[in-house]
């Protein structure tokens, strides 16, 4: 089962996605983190890292820059609310979805990736 | 004219080293008007008045001399002739002139030696000199008001091929004189002043101008002589040409005055809007996330409530079905289980919280954008509440500061004061925005930075300060940051506009301070309000 980190340091906007992404939980194996120390923290090696942009402490960017240093091949999403955000093309993130994103946006990519 | 000029000047040098003899004779050659040392000589001839210039100077002028002249005479002429003094004779250069009215001959005679014919000679190179090589246009006009002389510099000036050409020209075709300045030139001189300073257009032959300034007199030769009007002229065509250039450029710089004033009013306010901007940006960042989550909750809440309904349809089956009963509840307690009841029912309750808390965010957030921008429609003064205001400003800038820095808030009792709330609400603005982007200038992105805001007041002021850890302001700079377009920001970064603004609505409209204090421990700014504003100053 694919591993997915969904980090968002809004907890009530975590909440909502652990809500929703519970319907899919036969499909996927899901990890919510506040922020992205406990992420990185973690025993878990995700294969997909779905993270917000903007967060005190580890920002989305370090976060993906970190994990992916340790686990090649980790598919990073982001998640961004800012106006007209951009994220520097190193950093290879795969997908940027825009805030307020729709949940079937996310599984759609994720079953891209379902073994 | 001018040799007469000479003379006559010569003649009237008071204890003058030169016997220069000077009078004037008749018809019947009777003496008039004699200078001092022709009047001394008479008196000691012993003749009584009426003196005949034949009793003076019988030798020289015999009784039939002034007949003879006034046949011949038609202007002036010169002549050396012998005087006697007792036995002592002695040669004069006489100068003889026939006056205006051609019933008197003026005569000026000058002893005939080496030291007065050279000072006759110096006198007449110099007024020669002042005629003709003087770079000023010299123009005597007659009584008639039509030129009787005129210099080099004034007939070419003028554009007069000669000095012929240019005589008993019509001064009036020359000057261009209003009838008034006419009149008050002839007044002016007909009392005996003189006049400086006075500023001239005169015409020149080609259809040219030449502007001027002219020292005009009159001056006499003789006494029952017409006067003659000397107009001495400099010629400030091109200093009047330098002045219209310089008049020019002059409107030219005040129109790029008023230009660039045009530009730098339209630049703060493009801060202004820079500013709202920025706070749009973050505001729609802000408004994203409370939606985001309500978005997500009302979706699981429709599956939520899809479970329940299926779950009340099936408990509803058992109304008035008593033989399957037992079946039934086994089965409702397997769907109950398999649908997790209890998670839901709890779970419907946080969801109606959080998206009670996502409203309230974005209540709060669009009542704080409303109370700071609503007053913006407004310039005149209405009643702030500080406190309040610091807290709106703190919510809707909420997206600069919440990843990085944490904001200690120390409000004071602060009584309502009258001010332009817009743009006090901008100045708070303004110094917050600056103090987030200092420490962001500084801090690496793992540490936070701090903000201090205070509010509090006095018998006279409202206070508020923003304290912020980051690089602060060196002792160089602190005299700089008001003026416009100072900025340590890189290019593109500030408009170096926004200290200048919060400058402007403080001390300018509000009569109130805008103090910063450098520290290598970040910054401090210190706004003072008046507490008894009643106007404004634009």
């Amino acid at each position: 089962m694919l591993k997915v980190f969904f980090v968002d340091d809004d907890t009530s906007i975590l909440n909502s996605f652990r809500r929703l992404l519970q319907y899919y939980r036969k499909q996927f194996d899901f990890s919510f983190f506040n922020n992205g120390n406990d992420a990185v923290a973690s025993d878990i090696v995700p294969d997909v890292l779905i993270t917000d942009a903007m967060m005190p402490g580890l920002s989305g960017m370090d976060l993906i820059s970190l994990l992916k240093e340790r686990i090649p091949g980790l598919i990073t999403i982001i998640l961004s609310g800012e106006v007209g955000a951009s994220f520097p093309d190193e950093l290879g993130i795969d997908y940027f979805l825009e805030k307020p994103c729709d949940v079937e946006d996310i599984i759609d990519i994720l079953e891209k990736y379902e073994a | 004219m001018r040799l007469f000029s000479v003379f006559n000047k010569l003649s009237s040098i008071p204890n003058s080293p030169f016997e220069v003899l000077k009078g004037e004779y008749d018809r019947e050659g009777i003496l008039s008007n004699s200078n001092e040392q022709l009047r001394r000589i008479i008196d000691l001839s012993g003749f009584s008045d009426p003196v005949r210039l034949s009793d003076i100077f019988p030798k020289t002028f015999p009784v039939s001399y002034p007949k003879t002249m006034f046949s011949q005479l038609t202007n002036e002429s010169v002549s050396i002739k012998p005087f006697f003094f007792g036995k002592r004779k002695v040669s004069y250069l006489c100068f003889e002139r026939l006056g205006h009215l051609e019933n008197s001959i003026t005569f000026i005679a000058l002893p005939f030696d080496k030291t007065s014919i050279l000072q006759l000679l110096q006198m007449y190179t110099q007024f020669e000199g002042y005629y003709n090589s003087n770079p000023d246009l010299v123009i005597c006009v007659d009584s008639t008001w039509h030129i009787a002389d005129i210099n080099s510099a004034g007939y070419l000036k003028l554009g007069y091929a000669s000095k012929d050409e240019a005589l008993n020209e019509d001064i009036n075709a020359v000057f261009i004189l209003s009838e008034e300045a006419m009149k008050y030139i002839a007044g002016e001189l007909a009392m005996g002043n003189s006049i400086t300073e006075f500023e001239l257009l005169l015409n020149q032959k080609g259809g040219g101008h030449i502007s001027g300034l002219a020292s005009i007199f009159a001056l006499s030769y003789g006494d029952d002589e017409p006067q003659m009007y000397y107009f001495h002229i400099k010629d400030t065509t091109l200093q009047t040409e330098a002045f219209t250039g310089q008049l020019q450029m002059n409107m030219e710089l005040s129109e790029l005055n008023e230009e660039l004033n045009r530009a730098y009013a339209s630049m703060l306010s493009q801060e202004k809007m820079a500013a709202l901007g920025l706070l749009a940006a973050g505001m729609a960042h802000e408004i994203n996330n409370p939606l985001g989550f309500i978005f997500n909750n009302v979706t699981v809440l429709m599956n939520h409530f899809k479970d329940l309904k299926s779950f009340v349809t099936t408990v509803r089956e058992l109304y008035g079905q008593d033989g399957e009963l037992a079946l039934k509840i086994s089965e409702i307690q397997s769907l109950d289980k398999r649908l997790d009841l209890d998670f839901v029912f709890d779970d419907i309750t946080s969801i109606e919280q959080e998206n009670h808390e996502g409203i309230d965010r974005i209540k709060k957030l669009l009542g704080s954008l409303k109370s700071f921008a609503r007053k913006d429609q407004t310039e005149r003064l209405s009643y702030y509440d500080l406190n309040a205001a610091v807290k709106d400003t703190l919510t809707i800038s909420k997206n600069e500061y919440k990843y990085s820095i944490d904001i200690e808030e120390h409000y004071g009792k602060v009584q309502q004061f009258l001010c332009i709330a817009a743009e006090i609400n901008q100045v708070l603005l303004n110094l917050l925005i600056n103090a987030v982007e200092a420490i962001q200038q500084k801090k690496g992105r793992a540490e936070r930075g701090l903000i201090i805001i205070e509010t509090s007041q006095d018998n006279k002021y409202s206070y508020f300060r923003i304290c912020d850890n980051g690089p602060g302001i060196s002792e160089e700079y602190v005299r700089k940051i008001f003026d416009p377009f100072f900025t340590t920001k890189p290019i593109g970064g500030g408009s170096g506009l926004g200290l200048t603004l919060a400058h402007d609505i403080i001390v300018n409209k509000h009569k109130g301070k805008l103090e910063v204090k450098p520290s290598e421990n970040g910054a401090c700014f210190l706004v003072s309000i008046p507490r008894n504003l009643e106007s404004i100053e634009e």
